[in-house]
């Protein structure tokens, strides 16, 4: 026990002190904060249309509408997230099929895939209702890819239309829609004449540009917000898919 | 000091025990894999001070508006979507912070065959 | 009103630099080289150009305004607030930007990072406008992981070379660990006052209760010193303010010249800007006297930083560190200009932080180009380069002795301003002349001694070819550093604005919040 341990262990012991010294002035735990109230209580009320987000899961209309500028980068730092792995682990090399892969597998994949994949689109869309999002839709197409890797060996990824250039492309239409989405209102507003900020979704009163509300059904709504999540959706799964796959590709291009 | 208040404030301690143990692993351990470890725990930590003050006593429901629910019964019982939001950017730039930090880490045991960063000094000045 | 292009000017400026990072994979993938240059040039120009239409907006037609991002005004949404503080440094930014992608492109360097490299460029510009022009304390810690990650990444570029690695790693782990406790303060503000908006927080500390998101919600005189506390704790982390020095030194001289340019010119500085606009601004540091605490901290370690950099620039021999440390010690400056908090005092500290930006920019670039013209970053290696590369000497000649703080270029006339506040507030911050007296010095006999040996006579010649463009991209920064300097009183009156706007609190909170009656 040196002089220079005792002297971390006081720094820290100093730290934890101090942090409690500023809880012991915070509130009881168990009520929440009146602007959480009025997420909850405008998120879908149609009788309070200037302030209403067209999502009846209040924190998806978080995310997409009220603060929905905070979500474009968070995307954008996952972008970066993934384009580490790409830049750190990229190597020009191809995905060959591997050879002897009996039909019942191969079949059997397919299905698995289009399972995996209806559950992330699912997840995505009705995140407007329920739990769920783009961030979450993409983790879960991911798997489907990481499955098969995992399951049937990177051969079999070519039989899924599938290679890092593909992925590439996926990922930028996924953040074209969402930067797209973004500027629609301001290059409007420049156009039309019409007040419009970035990334608004529904009409208001001193700002009447808007998405529609509901596409079709009562049930699914939310104006700019499904179209949001599906680049979302997009963005992370090819993300993630690329993150494994470099991740697993040894030096020379061998299947691990 | 009554057993009420350090009840309901015992969620506040134990949060900065973490953060506070974190910030000791991320500073003053010396092997390259703890600290990122250890930035990883910190972040979860101050997630779950979000969480915790985000919390309705109670029957907590999400903070979803189901057709079965009315309005006011759901705005009475569900909790703050404002900090459940701010943890969802957290962790997904958690996972980017941490992508890139083992990328860099894993390059760094390439060209130097270990991660302790006594080692780890070729820079001098 | 906001049907005009000056209104959604620096949004759209952000955004573009958005779509610029991602459409450059796109065009980088699948067309040439030529249409990548030119692509990549027009995208840098037309964020420029928006920018100056901020300033312009700002400055001559509108005045300062909030931006309520998505159309709800804050705290239900993120306010942008483009005032006479933030438009001057967007301006410098995209300009900084600008002449770096020329010179990016233009220059014999090797290109280690392949298509993905002008995306994170472009992400990192995007990163760093919204640091400055965002009302949103949560943003912040967005925008911080933004440009922190891009920046480590592409500090890492020449992956091949070890001690770029090394470099590397050690930034990130600090600047994550920066960046984690700035979030930590996030959490304590939310806890506390319920809403991320800055404005909100500023008011609220002035006894306002929200309609929106209420009152206060914890006891201020335990929480408000602890969350100052951390937050400056986080950017000084950040900002390599010495004792949280050591990962600035490494990380810029192993990084390629352009991301050593814009980290000590652009992010290491406006991250103190960033602070200073939280603690003024938000915070209230000037009337509340558990913030103003956080103004003597700041002090402190600024006179720390501005002499330990000072003196350790007089003993390296590799041309990167020592301009790295140069940085540190300028940074100090800022520092002290922030800390003693008079009008004066923060013109010089902006005034200072905008003249560093271009200077230090032009010094790393002029490195870059001796480092690859020699092959070696040694100083004593340069010796008589001079003679074969008489413009690129010029060019670092004028640089060095602009950062020295030689009249009349630009950073003389921010450390004169600086010792000018320092006087006029009086008392025990007269001392305080002292440290910038020997920053003067020491980077006086450290940039001396560089002058010397560049400026030594017979040697054998070099021949490097070098495109004129990047001869054109540091003579813009070295062009404005002069005009800087040659126009003072212009450039006090703008500072001055900028200081004035950053003080008022009450202003900054008229402009965000002034839908309210």
């Amino acid at each position: 026990m040196n002089i220079r341990t005792v002297a971390e262990i006081l720094f820290i012991a100093s730290l934890f002190l101090i942090l409690v010294y500023a809880m012991i002035g915070y509130p009881d735990i168990g009520f929440v904060r009146p602007l959480g109230e009025f997420y909850l209580y405008n998120s879908f009320n149609e009788s309070n249309s200037t302030w209403w987000s067209a999502a009846p899961n209040a924190l998806t209309g978080l995310l997409w509408d009220y603060r929905g500028y905070d979500t474009l980068y968070e995307t954008m730092v996952f972008y970066i997230g993934a384009t580490a792995a790409v830049i750190f682990f990229e190597r020009a090399v191809p995905l060959r099929q591997s050879k002897g892969m009996s039909m019942i597998v191969r079949a059997s994949a397919k299905l698995m895939f289009i399972f995996i994949t209806t559950t992330a689109i699912v997840i995505t869309i009705f995140s407007v209702k329920t739990s769920g999002g783009g961030f979450q839709g993409g983790s879960i197409l991911a798997i489907a890819y990481i499955v098969i890797l995992v399951a049937l060996s990177k051969g079999f990824l070519p039989y899924l239309k599938i290679n890092i250039e593909r992925a590439h492309l996926i990922r930028i239409l996924g953040l074209v829609i969402i930067i797209g989405l973004a500027l629609t209102p301001v290059v409007f507003s420049l156009i039309m004449g019409i007040n419009a900020y970035a990334l608004q979704n529904q009409p208001k009163q001193w700002s009447p540009f808007g998405f529609p509300p509901f596409l079709g059904l009562r049930s699914l709504s939310g104006g700019n917000i499904i179209p949001l999540s599906i680049g979302e959706m997009l963005q992370v799964g090819m993300g993630f898919t690329l993150m494994f796959v470099l991740l697993t590709l040894k030096e020379d291009g061998e299947e691990k | 000091m009554e057993l009420q208040f350090v009840i309901m404030h015992l969620p506040y301690i134990l949060v900065m025990l973490m953060v506070a143990i974190c910030i000791y692993g991320a500073i003053f351990k010396s092997n390259i894999f703890k600290k990122i470890l250890a930035l990883y725990l910190f972040t979860d930590a101050v997630n779950l001070l979000y969480i915790i003050q985000g919390f309705r006593l109670g029957e907590a429901i999400p903070p979803t508006l189901l057709p079965e629910l009315g309005l006011s019964e759901f705005v009475s019982r569900s909790v703050d979507p404002l900090a459940q939001y701010f943890v969802v950017t957290a962790v997904v730039i958690g996972l980017a912070e941490m992508s890139t930090l083992i990328a860099l880490a894993i390059y760094t045991y390439r060209h130097y065959g270990t991660l302790e960063t006594k080692k780890i000094k070729e820079l001098r000045g | 009103m906001t049907a005009t292009l000056l209104f959604q000017a620096p949004i759209l400026a952000m955004l573009t630099a958005l779509a610029a990072s991602i459409l450059i994979v796109i065009i980088a993938t699948y067309l040439g080289k030529r249409i990548v240059e030119v692509s990549v040039i027009s995208f840098a120009t037309i964020v420029f150009i928006l920018s100056c239409l901020g300033f312009v907006n700002v400055f001559f037609v509108g005045g300062s305004y909030a931006y309520y991002m998505g159309g709800w005004p804050p705290p239900v949404g993120i306010p942008y607030v483009i005032d006479q503080f933030s438009a001057p440094l967007g301006v410098v930014i995209s300009l900084i930007f600008l002449s770096t992608i020329l010179y990016q492109i233009k220059s014999q360097e090797e290109r280690h990072e392949g298509r993905w490299g002008y995306s994170l460029r472009f992400l990192m510009e995007a990163g760093m406008l919204g640091l400055i022009f965002t009302g949103d304390f949560f943003h912040i810690y967005v925008m911080l992981e933004l440009v922190g990650l891009s920046a480590i990444i592409l500090v890492a570029s020449r992956k091949e070379v070890k001690q770029t690695i090394e470099a590397a790693l050690k930034y990130g782990i600090y600047d994550i660990l920066a960046i984690t406790i700035y979030y930590l303060s996030t959490a304590m503000v939310f806890g506390m006052f319920g809403s991320m908006c800055i404005a909100e927080i500023s008011a609220k500390l002035g006894g306002y209760v929200s309609p929106f998101s209420g009152g206060i919600f914890a006891d201020p005189t335990k929480a408000l010193p602890v969350i100052v506390a951390i937050v400056v704790w986080s950017f000084t982390i950040g900002s390599a303010v010495v004792p949280q020095h050591f990962w600035l030194p490494d990380a810029h001289s192993m990084a390629p010249s352009t991301i050593s340019a814009i980290l000590s010119g652009l992010i290491v500085p406006i991250n103190i800007a960033v602070l200073a606009r939280l603690l003024f601004d938000g915070l209230r540091a000037n009337v509340l006297p558990t913030t103003t605490i956080g103004l003597y901290i700041l002090i402190v370690l600024g006179v720390l930083s501005s002499i330990v950099g000072a003196v350790l620039m007089v003993v390296q021999s590799d041309l990167k560190r020592l301009i790295a440390y140069s940085t540190i010690s300028n940074l100090g400056l800022i520092c002290i200009g922030f800390g003693v908090a008079t009008l004066t005092s923060v013109s010089a500290a902006y005034l200072f932080i905008i003249s560093h930006a271009f200077v230090k920019a032009a010094l790393f670039m002029t490195a870059g180009i001796f480092i690859h013209a020699t092959g070696s970053r040694d100083i004593r290696s340069y010796r008589g380069i001079s003679t074969s590369m008489p413009y690129v000497a010029l060019l670092f000649l004028i640089g060095a002795l602009a950062s020295i703080g030689f009249p009349p270029l630009s950073i003389f006339w921010s450390k004169l301003l600086l010792i000018l506040s320092v006087v006029e507030k009086g008392g025990i911050y007269l001392y305080l002349v002292i440290p910038i007296l020997i920053t003067v010095v020491f980077e006086a006999i450290a940039q001396i001694r560089v002058l010397a040996i560049i400026y030594a006579k017979g040697t054998k010649p070099i021949s490097y070819k070098l495109s004129k463009i990047v001869y054109a991209s540091i003579g813009i920064l070295i062009g404005i550093t002069i005009l800087i300097g040659l126009m003072p009183n212009f450039v006090f009156q703008y500072a001055g604005f900028a200081a004035s706007d950053l003080l008022d609190f009450e202003r900054y909170v008229r402009v965000v919040l002034g839908f309210l009656p």
